[in-house]
Order: C-alpha cells, then structure tokens, then sequence
C-alpha cells in the first residue's frame, strides 16, 4: 500500500484532536489521533507493520476490547496523552503484552514512584528474577511471583491505570471520594492474591492511619507557619507536603519500610520543628525592644 | 551535696506520685517500657510469637499435609504456586503448610525462628548466638526497637515501619522470602537492601559504588547463586559473604563499630578478635597486609570523624549551658519516657545522653548535629567500611559543611540571645495537632 493511499484513509476515518487540545463530541479532551495500519484489515497475527506512536491501534481495539479501550479513556494516562504505544511499543508481534508486563514499561516516565518499590521486598525479587517471571501469563492470580507495577494498578487487565488504587483520601485534606468502597476493595483485590484477607485488610487500616499521622503534622506545621509568611517557611512546609509526606504514602503503598521512616516520618519531624523553630526566633524578634 | 545528689533525694520523695500519674491502664506492649504502649494491629505480623492473635472468625477445621492446598490453590494462588517450586515441596518428604502453621485453622499460628530452628537447628543456634554480642545484631533488633524511647513514645502506627525491619529477629522470611525461602535469593545483596538503606545505614549506596559492588552490578546476573558463600565459589564478596561467613547465620561477631554511631576503642581484646575474624574474612582474596592497611585507615576516619563530631558536640553543651537552646527543655514536650525530665528538663545532646530519641520535638541546632551525626557520619563510615572512596569523600565534605553551618548558626544564636525578647515559646511548641495526638496515643 502507498504511503499516500495510507494518509488518505487516515484522514478519511479519524478525527484528530489530540495535543491540539480539542475536544470530541462528548466532551473528552486528547482524543488520540489514529491511522489505518498497513495490513489493516487482515487478521492481528499477520499484522506485523510498525504502529505510530500516535495510536494507530484504536482502529481495530476498539471494537475488539471495546471496555479496555474505554476504560484507558477514562484514566489519568488518556488525560495525559498516554497512548497504546507508550506502554506495548509500537512492534505488533506477540510480545506488546509481554512488553508492558514488566516494570520497565512504566519506570521510564515513573521513576519518582519506583524508586520505594524496588528497595520493597516485591521490588527486590522483581529486579533478581527478572528473567524467571513469566510475563506472557496475565498480571492475576498470582501468576507472577511477586506484584510488578502493572500487576497492581493495572489488575487483572483494568486499563484505567489505578483506578482503585489511588488513595483513599486525597491529598488536600479534602473529603472522601464517594466511591471509597469500590477503591478500598478494588486496592486490596491484587494483594489478596498472595495475602490473607486480613492481613491486606489490616495493613491497608495502619497504612492509612500512618499517612493520617503525617497528614497531622502538615497541619500543625501549616498553622505555625501562618505565623511567619517568608520564602524560608514556605519552602520548608512545600517540602513537607509535596516530598516527605509523599514519601509516606509511596512507601506505605509500595511496602518500603525506607520511604515510610526514613524518609518520610522522620523527615516530617524536622521539618516541623524547623518551622517552629523559625516562627519561634520571628515571634521572639518582634517583640525585641 | 552535689546536684545529683538533691536529684536522687528529689525522686525518692516524688516517686509514688509518678507510679500514681498518667499511664495508661492497659498498656500491653513488651520491654522495658511495656506498660507505656499498646501495639499497633500490625504488630502481630511483625512479632507474631508475642502478638498473633489466632483467626477466631472464618473457617473451622483440622486440616492436614496437602489439605489445605484444596483451598488455597483458589484463595491464596500465589503463595501456593511460591511454595511449589520451594525446596520445601520437592524434598522427599514435602514440608506442608501446617508443619509451620499448625492444623486447626483457628488456631493457626506464623512461623517464628524457633519454628524454623526446629528443622534448622544450626542456623537458629547461630542466630541465637548473636545475642552474646550485643546491638546492633539481627537477633536483638526487634527488643532494641521496642525499648528504644521514641519507639514507646510516638503514636504505634507511625512507628509500625520501624517493626518491619526490627522483625528479622523475629522471623526468617526477611531474607528468605515466603513462600520460596530460597538460599540463592538470600545470598545476593539486595535480598539485604529493602532494610539497609536510607540515611542511617545507606549500605546500598555504598555496596554498589565499591569495586566490589561495581563488579556485582556487571557480572552478577552471570554468577550461580546456588552455590554456598564459600572461598573460591564468587569472585567478589557480597554482603552476606563477609557478614555471615561461611553461611554462618550471624552478623554480629565481626562488629568492630557498631554502625559508627559511637566511638569505640578497636583495641581492646575484644575487638582485637573480631579484627581477627575480619582479617580471616578479607584473607579469601586479599593478602593479609592489604587488608591490616585498609583497616588503619578506617580506624584512622573514625578516628578524624569522632574528633570532628565532639567538637560539635562541645559547642552545643555550651549553648545549652548558656541556656541559649530555643525552645528551652521546659518549653518542649519532656523527653519520652523519662520521669525525671518533668521536674528537671534538659536538653539532649550527643549519644550518651540518648540523643538517638531526640530527632523531634528539639530546636533546629539540635536536629541539624542529630543529622550530622546519625546520617552524615553514619554514611562515612558505611563508605569507608566498604571502600567507597568517592562516597566516604562526599560524606566527609558534608561533614565539613556540617560543621561549619552548626558554628555558623551557634554565632548567630548567641548574637540573638542578646537582642531577641524572652518570649516564652511554650504554646508554640507543646500544642498543635500531631504534638498533641502524640502526648494522647502512644
């Protein structure tokens, strides 16, 4: 097939809005631009040409995986414009399963969130049996000796990549979701496959009340810092917030007792006592003679 | 009389109204201040001899050998398809579950080291032996976390990351992972890693970036890890080759150190042995002259380290003294678990005052020497122990910085002492939401 005809056809069937920032029909932003592959329509095994990182594969996957392709259109990676290929590459030839399987398909862009996993005892046995767990297998029932990144946010093949696993408070202190229910049993699913059911369900309540803990000491650190607004302060509570609670969290998440403690809680507490410490020597200097 | 003197009239006098006050009822936790805390759920997986509570709700039952495999083939696939291909469920005689769990399900129980010792007597008697050494050892880790005082002191689920590294004395699974509990995946040093990291004791750091590890990192995929840590069987040493020589389950009978958090005589009689042991270790590859130079230097390091670290130290007890250390002892919250830091507060300052407990809840110059000490000094000993040159330096350049920036801060503390008002700093510092969740919930 000519290159020109190929175009043709493109043009002729997909709407392309993505990085332009328009929005389809029902309103969903980076509709994922889309061209006819070569060998289209013949069977998936025989087609073997090169997709475009622009996500040539809609065109077949979404009539054959139509519930995958619509929930990877719900999740935060279509939001982002992440498309097939950045996970499965672009190779239509038996292994783009294999090939996002494995830790490395996610760590290139996720290499902050990694980094607790791989010092976690799943992390560890990951990295030394690389080569012995079997990806072909599908990320379920513990069909692989220990959880990769896919096996947990992307369970059992849900492609609207962590949709229960995010946490369960947010962040901001902001209330719960209202669908805390589905994401507490949607979160405890893929552990459950090794793990005891209470075991999960009590790791997943300390976890929680660990990172509730941390959630306190940004809000006492918050309330002494609106004592002394200044870059310094500033700094000190945007690091608390945004890297040492965070630490707390991934390490809860990704069982790295190194993320939980060291840096995390620990950290906290300098930060707060640095702060206080700062408030304390401002109070004290404005009420210098 | 002396001052210490009055203080130990003070508290004969006081003591019934300690007894009297504030514990709470039913604290049940272990140790030396056992009935100050109550353990976090968690605790029963990290200390199951002392805190597993059987499964009292599920199923019912006795079961036996392969029986239970009927079930968990479908509820637990991945610990079974784990122990399939363990050691375990090829022998002759196949280990079943319930040799380690017990038959009844509602009474079910989590192996310990005396559990696995009953099979493996040599290395729980190993192990054991730790003991007679002292902390740090992996024997003593979960005691010496529960008697530390920050540990008693802050809220359990804070502390619950402590317990999952503290746990490998009280279970074997941290190295030898369930359900597999493979020796080869033991044996390589990231097996040990998901502990030995982070600031204190970044021993992956300094592992990797040694000749040794780099050799690891090329080489190691290529290497038979089956084979036991012997001379002659690996080319390099990885952690365990040298601290659990010969496969020997302990890694306390070479301690010279102690992880550098305080300064020790590597003279003595003792530490003359474990020298020995040392030299003995290195003497797989290297010639015993190689080996006695590169320990001079570290002793040398320390040597330099400590000098430099006390230094520091003296610095702080003189602010102290000078009563420049703000919030003041009286202004904080008292020192965990210490009685007598309620009528007499002092601030703590160096390591034998138990400035390990004293990361939180102290003024910025105490924190800045508790990092100086327990993270940057802590990594130049790890960097040098292990011959990692470049990281030993750049530990040693933070030191430097360290101890400018303290000095620096100490002028500027006395400069203020002098200008500043006498605002007390009490509400500041004991209230607030988390300082208050803590008084309430350890």
């Amino acid at each position: 097939m000519a290159t020109g005809e190929r175009s043709s056809r493109a043009v002729r069937t997909t709407k392309i809005a993505m990085l332009s920032g328009e929005r389809d029909e029902n309103n969903r932003g980076n509709v994922v631009v889309w061209v006819m592959p070569d060998c289209f329509p013949r069977g998936n095994s025989e087609c073997t040409a090169p997709f475009s990182a622009e996500g040539d594969c809609l065109s077949c996957h979404r009539e054959r995986d139509t519930a995958l392709v619509a929930a990877w259109e719900k999740s935060r990676h279509a939001q982002a414009g992440i498309a097939c290929s950045a996970c499965h590459g672009t190779e239509h030839q038996g292994s783009m399963a294999t090939r996002s399987r494995r830790n490395d398909a996610c760590t290139g862009c996720h290499q902050r969130e990694s980094g607790g996993y791989t010092l976690s005892k799943h992390g560890v046995i990951a990295t030394l049996e690389g080569k012995r767990l079997d990806f072909t297998q599908p990320l379920k029932e513990g069909n692989q000796r220990v959880p990769t990144c896919a096996y947990c946010h992307l369970h059992a093949g849900e492609h609207d990549a962590g949709a229960g696993i995010f946490p369960l408070v947010p962040m901001s202190g902001s209330p719960a979701p209202e669908d805390i229910a589905a994401r507490t049993e949607a979160r405890a699913a893929p552990c459950r496959d090794c793990h005891s059911p209470r075991f999960v369900a009590t790791w997943f309540a300390t976890g929680d009340r660990m990172v509730e803990i941390g959630r306190m000491k940004v809000r006492e650190a918050t309330q002494a810092a609106a004592l002394r607004d200044d870059p310094e302060t500033r700094i000190l509570l945007h690091r608390m917030r945004d890297e040492h609670l965070r630490n707390v969290r991934l390490g809860v998440g990704h069982q790295s007792p190194d993320e939980q403690w060291w840096h995390g809680h620990p950290a906290m507490d300098g930060d707060l006592l640095r702060i206080k410490s700062l408030v304390g020597r401002h109070l004290r200097q404005s009420e210098a003679p | 009389m002396r001052i210490a003197h009055l203080n130990l009239v003070a508290w004969l006098l006081l003591w019934p109204w300690c007894a009297w006050s504030g514990l709470p009822e039913n604290a049940r936790g272990t140790g030396e201040h056992a009935e100050q805390w109550q353990p976090d759920p968690m605790h029963e997986y990290w200390d199951p001899a002392i805190h597993h509570r059987p499964e009292t709700e599920r199923v019912e039952g006795v079961f036996k050998a392969e029986e239970c495999l009927e079930c968990h083939t479908a509820i637990t696939p991945g610990i079974v398809k784990d122990w399939r291909t363990s050691r375990h469920a090829s022998a002759d005689k196949p280990v079943f579950c319930p040799a380690c769990h017990g038959e009844d399900h509602q009474k079910l129980t989590f192996p310990t080291p005396q559990t696995c010792g009953g099979c493996h007597p040599q290395r729980l008697a190993q192990m054991e032996e730790e003991k007679k050494y002292g902390f740090p050892s992996h024997a003593l880790a979960m005691e010496r976390a529960v008697d530390s005082k920050h540990f008693a002191d802050k809220p359990k689920a804070e502390v619950a990351s402590c317990l999952q590294c503290h746990s490998v004395a009280s279970k074997c699974d941290s190295c030898h992972t369930r359900h597999r509990f493979d020796p080869a995946e033991a044996r390589r040093p990231e097996a040990c890693l998901t502990c030995h990291s982070g600031p204190p004791h970044p021993d992956d750091e300094a592992f990797f970036a040694s000749p040794h590890g780099q050799r690891y990192l090329t080489e190691g995929n290529t290497w038979d890890w089956s084979k036991p840590l012997r001379k002659g069987n690996y080319q390099i040493p990885t952690c365990a080759y040298c601290h659990m020589k010969d496969g020997n389950h302990q890694v306390a009978d070479k301690a010279v150190w102690k992880f550098g958090i305080r300064e020790v005589n590597p003279k003595t009689v003792e530490n003359e042995i474990k020298r020995k042991r040392w030299l003995e270790t290195c003497a797989d590859c290297h010639p015993s002259e190689t080996a006695q130079g590169f320990f001079r230097e570290l002793d040398a390091e320390r040597k330099a380290t400590w000098t430099q670290l006390y230094s520091v130290e003296r610095l702080l007890k003189v602010l102290r003294g000078d009563g420049l250390l703000r919030p003041s002892a009286r202004e904080r919250p008292p020192y965990p678990m210490d009685m007598m830091a309620r009528f007499f507060p002092r601030e703590r300052i160096g390591f034998y005052e138990g400035q390990a407990s004293a990361f939180y809840n102290v003024s910025a110059i105490e924190r800045d020497y508790f990092e100086m000490w327990y993270f940057d000094n802590l990594g130049a000993y790890k960097g040098m122990a292990h011959g990692a040159k470049g990281m030993f330096q750049r530990l040693h350049e933070r030191l430097n910085a360290d101890a400018h920036a303290i000095a620096t801060t100490a002028e500027r503390l006395r400069d203020a002492g002098k200008t500043d008002g006498k605002m007390e700093l009490h509400p500041l510092w004991m209230e607030g939401e988390y300082t208050r969740f803590n008084r309430d919930h350890n």
